[in-house]
């Protein structure tokens, strides 16, 4: 039973990783950084049971407190977006450098 | 029982997680990963860890509800076509296919699952989460509404073009 969990979580893993390559949308590639977040806690829950390891609980936390700086980054972003008249396409952020 | 409910769950997951790069408004995308982050709770609850998985709920809320918001705030700059399907396939399938060997090198899945503690992943896991403290179950539903409510609301404020 814990190959499965490991299968969806390494599948959920590349899909986040291809994601970040294959995407142009900031947000997009914002949340493939969440997908892989998601999996690496899938991850760490299903090998809990394998390792009888106690030291599960930090790894989550340093988890979702990279997924909330996540949210916050995108935040900060969204403050700026209006006011530089910026585009979500990533390709497109070297503009800035003419600010 | 379980390894249909993990197989189910699983593609669920991995369904969710393309439709995060196959909507282009951030409103729908939301929504997708929104199900993905369920799904993964639901995962959890298949591992016989309830709190864990009404952590990632409380998590879900407050990100997802941001994203929201994000996303109705930036919809005109949204919008375009902006995965390129062929190069995520290739290396999503890669990458899968890389991790994957290298586990089965270093012994493979099976031996994990072998080795695995007894009663770790037994057939009555979801059934038996809530058993031991059902008032996790009355914050795992409170949390799911919540978010419906989230979701109503900027429905419901985009309908009356409030927002």
């Amino acid at each position: 039973m814990l190959e499965y969990f490991i299968v969806i979580g390494i599948a959920l893993l590349s899909s986040g990783i291809g994601g970040v390559i294959a995407s142009r949308h900031l947000v997009v590639v914002i949340l493939s950084i969440e997908i892989m977040l998601i999996a690496a806690s899938l991850l760490a829950v299903s090998l809990y049971g394998y390792s009888n390891s106690a030291t599960i609980l930090p790894l989550l936390f340093v988890i979702w407190a990279i997924a909330a700086i996540d949210v916050i980054a995108l935040v900060v972003f969204y403050r700026y977006l209006s006011r530089f008249k910026m585009d979500l396409n990533v390709t497109k952020l070297s503009h800035l450098k003419e600010r | 029982m379980i390894y249909v409910i993990g197989a189910i769950l699983g593609v669920l997951a991995m369904l969710s997680a393309l439709l995060v790069f196959y909507f282009k408004k951030i409103s729908h995308i939301a929504v997708a990963i929104s199900a993905l982050f369920f799904m993964n709770s639901l995962l959890f609850l298949a591992l016989n860890q309830p709190i864990l998985a009404v952590i990632q709920l409380f998590i879900m809320v407050g990100g997802i509800s941001t994203y929201l918001f994000i996303g109705v705030g930036s919809a005109p700059y949204s919008g375009f076509k902006h995965v390129n399907w062929p190069v995520l396939a290739i290396s999503s399938i890669a990458i899968f296919a890389l991790i994957f060997y290298g586990l089965q090198e270093s012994g493979g899945l099976s031996s994990l699952s072998a080795s695995a503690l007894p009663g770790s992943y037994s057939a009555n896991a979801i059934a038996g989460s809530f058993s031991s403290a059902p008032s996790l179950l009355a914050i795992y539903a409170i949390m799911i509404m919540l978010f419906g409510i989230g979701i109503g609301a900027i429905k419901l404020l985009k309908r009356l073009s409030v927002i």
